[in-house]
């Protein structure tokens, strides 16, 4: 068989034929192939970083409703007996914690102001366990368990309508026979979520109190799973789905309202994944270019090379070795140069995604774009494993598309005419 | 006589200079292309999101925005407005907004209730293209009203169905008034198809007893115009004596985070640049040291004949220059043509995402280029070239006449 | 049969507007274990007339017989593969691999062939000793005189055993003392191993050595002299 280990010397050692070259194009290659890496692990560590607060400022991992209820947000769709749910939820592994939710969208007002409201009846210490909301208060307390008319207000929310601790606000929303119901509150806290849709217009009350006024008896309309972690949620939802013999949430108004839809954080909004999906095709395009100028360059480098080397080449061709011989000892030369590259860049990407997981990077001036996009203002970057094998096969196949070109030169030189250039 | 030796040295070493230009115009291309991706997604990102609504400026009474009470109305519409049309603007609106409750059979719902002039509106904002069934409101239409898809649903309205709103009038007491739903919006931004019902200016100003007054006036505006027309404004309103009875917002002022995001990925892309920079560079760099190398011999004979080091220096300095010029110019030929042509066509990628309509981002996105990058990057990438020319032409200069001859 | 039997070999080259280094029909024949010169000056035609023995090149009409082949029906392949098995080369200057030690330059060719790393490392160190670089295997050709590469390039040229040594003006760029010894070093090979030896020079050096002498001038062989 044909000995490959003299190639592997060749192609190293003509590498430092010029260390300055090589050197330089190292340095390009590690510089691009590090820039990358720190991009992707700064994708995916928004990505995680948006999949967990979404999940945890409010909507947890998973919610089961009455069927149809996501879509409608009817109240008359709600969950009339709790229990039945809490049973099937009994045993099974992987879940934190769990509550339930009464959800209606009304109207907030005060004198000589209104707004729209989303109102929450919450279980105030269930829901400190399961949602970062108790967290966002930034003045006055959470609910306690022995309140009745409190009420907790976004931030966004209270200065609409201009109310500060203990002022009353009317809320008001259309009980399920269409009448509207009213019902006095006084304001006990106010919370800063960063994200719009809960502090301009969330009111959290006591579930008991928002099942009297809502005249809902025991029902809820949300029962909220908090998982242990993000990998527990499919198999989760798969297994009350069975349970429950419930839906996904896709069917609406004609499904059986006596049944239950079972869904995931992603299905109830599917934003985060959507996000994801863009980022990626960003995040692709940059690579797609970067790799592309990195190539450029070595493809440079390769071909000036071979224009030095072509006596050498020709001499290899009058030795005897084949044509095939030489076009692959040329990508093999590219890879080695690539792979030289990509291990620098790698872990110079690495050392830094390791360095600022750990410090963070504080985009505090970006404040308000991150969390509209439920990201905190500091990065921690992290690495998927995916996008690692993405840039390398991306790296490694550039290396051999850039060697191309240069082999097939390579293979076709004509030794008598490379032997007579002086 | 130095520009014509470089000159001759860069077109007789044809395939080394084509090297080092395609590595220049490469990088360049390939810069200006990025650009025009990022730009292109984010002005239609910017444009979508004022045109869908919220114009580029809106004109309240001072603290409208923030606390919306319709007893805090326009104090004098017709002085905007006539400001407005001194100043050549062309694409402007009138607006009451305030909070709403919509009673369906058996719910209800918060929402955002503009009542829009339906002759101005459609000249302003592009809502009016959304309606995917039924039609918009329209001059002479009684109490009629447009509501987003996801809002219809969710109160079990069809076309024709009339929908009873609640709302807090001009005096604060509680208005109700019937509107028969004659359109249905479907733009994909939850904040159009959620919370948004859309009626005739006329109707409601009779619902909440406003008599003529405004809360909102909306103006469209040109990005490049966008800071000298709210200055003017400003100071048009604003300036004398009676201070500050108006607020004039910008859009972002008003909606900070695409700004921001806009902003931040700007921040992204200029590291990139600062990366794909120097790239380019290193390539350049070894082209021209390569090039120093091979040429040894003929260097020395320049330096035997009197030629100074640093005239030798200039020289390799003026053939990068020759090159920096002829790459930069190739690149921003073939960057440009790309940005142009997949603008024509857009780059479709819906494939890779459902939908990111709640983004204001369409799936298909034209590349196009704003001037200030497409300077700073053609810059950068001459001044890149230049910089990287700077070794190999020091180590000319430093040259001994007779190692160099010798050197084979 | 003679090794090399060549017939009527044309071959015309351009270098610009100047025909140059062109073959008018030339006629050869060289006998197993002969050391020949193949004599004339610049531009007369010997490296191409070597070059297509060699099978690096194709005349555009003639007849060639190399080690009873017929080697201009043999394909690109077949014929890197031919000049690995049967033909040795020595060329005027760059003959090594810059980035090769002497012993790795000298096993290159055994490499080609598949032949195991110990033998073709000893076969390289007893062929650099015969030449008289006993020791100098593992230093690179930048640190060896001119006469030492030269003398790499001959033992590389044994490597494989071939039939045939085709030698291009070996001593055109060493002093007449090194191109001497060079030129007996291969006159003892090609007497103790009986390998066949075809060198082009115009150097009287060579032609004092050869056995045989082929004059070559305007493409055309000028006598066929035995010395």
């Amino acid at each position: 068989m044909f000995d490959l280990s003299i190639y592997l010397k060749l192609g190293w050692r003509n590498l430092w034929l010029h260390p300055l070259r090589t050197g330089l194009t190292v340095a390009a290659l590690a510089l691009g192939i590090a820039a990358l890496t720190f991009l992707s692990a700064m994708n995916d560590g928004w990505l995680q970083q948006i999949r967990t607060n979404f999940a945890l400022t409010m909507t947890g991992h998973l919610q089961i409703h009455a069927s149809g209820f996501q879509q409608t947000l009817k109240l008359a769709r709600h969950i009339k007996d709790p229990a039945q749910v809490m049973q099937a939820l009994d045993g099974l592994a992987g879940i934190h914690s769990v509550t339930s939710r009464l959800r209606v969208s009304g109207l907030a007002s005060v004198a000589g102001a209104n707004a729209g409201a989303l109102v929450y009846g919450v279980e105030a210490d269930k829901e400190r366990h399961l949602s970062r909301l108790a967290g966002f208060v930034t003045q006055g307390r959470w609910l306690l368990d022995s309140d009745d008319r409190a009420v907790v207000l976004g931030d966004g929310l209270a200065d609409r309508l201009q109310v500060a601790l203990g002022d009353k606000v009317v809320l008001m929303a259309a009980l399920d026979n269409g009448d509207i119901a009213s019902e006095v509150f006084r304001v006990r806290g106010l919370l800063h979520s960063g994200v719009l849709d809960i502090d301009d217009l969330a009111a959290v009350v006591p579930l008991g109190r928002a099942q009297q006024w809502l005249d809902m008896g025991q029902g809820v309309t949300d029962i909220v799973v908090r998982a242990d972690d993000f990998e527990q949620v499919t198999g989760l939802v798969d297994q009350l789905r069975q349970r429950l013999h419930a839906g996904d949430g896709s069917q609406s108004a004609a499904a059986d309202s006596s049944g239950y839809e079972v869904m995931s954080w992603s299905e109830i909004d599917p934003m985060a994944e959507q996000w994801s999906a863009f980022a990626d095709a960003y995040t692709w395009i940059v690579l797609a270019v970067v790799i592309l100028v990195v190539l450029a360059e070595v493809l440079n480098t390769m071909l000036m090379s071979m224009h030095e080397r072509s006596r050498e080449f020709g001499l290899m061709g009058a030795l005897g070795v084949r044509d095939s011989q030489m076009f692959f000892m040329v990508i093999w030369e590219t890879v080695i140069l690539v792979s030289v590259g990509s291990v620098l860049g790698f872990m110079t990407g690495g050392w830094a995604v390791w360095h600022f997981g750990k410090v963070g990077i504080d985009l505090s001036q970006f404040a308000v774009a991150f969390s509209f996009m439920y990201m905190s203002p500091v990065i921690h970057p992290l690495l998927a494993f995916d996008s690692l094998l993405g840039i390398l096969g991306a790296a490694i196949l550039g290396a051999v598309v850039a060697g191309l070109f240069p082999a097939w030169k390579a293979a076709r030189l004509d030794p008598a005419a490379a032997m007579r250039e002086v | 006589m130095i520009f014509q030796l470089a000159w001759r040295n860069v077109l007789r070493n044809a395939r080394r200079s084509l090297i080092t230009i395609a590595a220049i115009a490469i990088g360049l291309a390939a810069l200006l292309f990025l650009w025009g991706f990022n730009d292109g997604v984010h002005n239609s990102m910017m444009r979508n999101l004022q045109q869908a609504i919220i114009g580029s400026v809106q004109i309240h009474a001072d603290g409208y925005f923030r606390h919306p009470k319709l007893s805090r109305d326009l104090p004098d519409v017709q002085r905007v407005e006539d400001l407005l049309i001194k100043l050549g603007v062309q694409q402007y609106t009138r607006r009451i907004r305030t909070f709403a409750l919509a009673a369906g059979d058996d719910n209800s719902e918060g929402l955002v209730l503009l009542g829009v002039d339906p002759v101005r509106e459609v000249r302003v904002t592009n809502l009016h293209t959304k309606v995917s069934r039924g039609r918009f409101v329209s001059p002479g239409d009684g109490n009629t009203c447009v509501l987003g898809a996801t809002t219809a649903r969710n109160l079990g309205l069809t076309l024709g169905d009339d929908l009873v709103l609640l709302a807090a009038d001009r005096f604060g007491a509680l208005a109700a008034d019937r509107f028969t739903l004659v359109g249905i919006v479907e733009s994909g931004e939850m904040g159009i198809d959620r919370g948004l019902v859309v009626v005739p200016l006329a109707s409601l100003d009779a619902m909440l007893g406003m008599q003529g007054r405004m809360t909102d006036i909306i103006v469209q505006s040109p990005p490049d115009k966008l800071e000298a027309l709210t200055a003017a404004l400003k100071q048009g309103l604003n300036g004398q004596g009676d201070a500050h009875a108006y607020e004039i917002l910008r859009w972002y002022d008003m909606y900070p985070m695409m700004k921001q995001w806009v902003d931040l990925e700007n921040a992204f892309y200029y590291i990139f640049l600062g990366v794909v920079l120097l790239i380019v560079a290193a390539g350049v760099m070894n082209t021209v040291l390569m090039s120093t190398l091979e040429r040894m011999h003929e260097f020395g004979i320049m330096l035997a004949l009197g030629c100074g080091g640093w005239r030798l220096a200039a020289l390799v300095g003026l053939e990068s220059v020759l090159l920096g010029l002829a790459g930069s110019a190739l690149g921003l030929v073939v960057g440009l043509s790309l940005v142009g042509i997949f603008h024509h066509l857009g780059i479709d990628l819906s494939s890779q995402m459902d939908s990111i309509t709640r983004f204001y981002i369409n799936p298909v996105i034209h590349p196009e280029i704003d001037t200030d990058h497409l300077l700073i990057t053609l810059a950068s990438v001459l001044l890149a070239a230049l910089l990287a020319s700077l070794v190999p032409a020091w180590r000319a200069a430093r040259l001994q006449p007779v190692e160099a001859i010798h050197h084979v | 049969m003679a090794l090399i039997e060549a017939v009527d070999i044309r071959k015309r080259y351009r270098s610009g507007e100047v025909e140059a280094q062109a073959l008018n029909g030339v006629s050869l024949s060289v006998q197993a274990g002969a050391f020949t010169a193949l004599a004339g000056p610049s531009g007369s035609g010997k490296t191409t007339l070597l070059n297509i023995i060699g099978t690096l090149d194709r005349p555009e009409s003639g007849t060639l017989t190399v080690a009873g082949r017929d080697v201009l029906s043999l394909s690109a392949a077949e014929r890197a593969a031919f000049r690995l098995s049967h033909i040795g080369f020595v060329f005027q200057a760059y003959n090594l691999i810059r980035v090769l030690t002497a012993r790795e330059n000298v096993a290159y060719v055994q490499q080609l062939q598949g032949v195991s790393a110990a033998e073709r490392n000893a076969v390289a160190d007893r062929l650099l000793a015969e030449v008289g670089l006993d020791g100098m295997g593992d230093r690179r050709p930048d640190q060896l005189s001119g006469g030492q590469q030269q003398r790499i390039a001959v033992a590389r040229a044994l490597a494989t055993s071939p039939d045939i040594v085709l030698a291009d003006e070996p001593t055109a760029n060493l002093d007449s003392h090194t191109g001497e010894s060079l030129m007996q070093l291969m006159q003892q090979l090609n007497e103790t191993r009986g390998t066949t030896f075809l060198i082009s020079s115009h150097d009287p050096l060579v032609l004092a050595h050869a056995r045989q002498v082929v004059h070559l001038r305007d493409g055309l062989v000028q006598e066929d002299a035995s010395a």
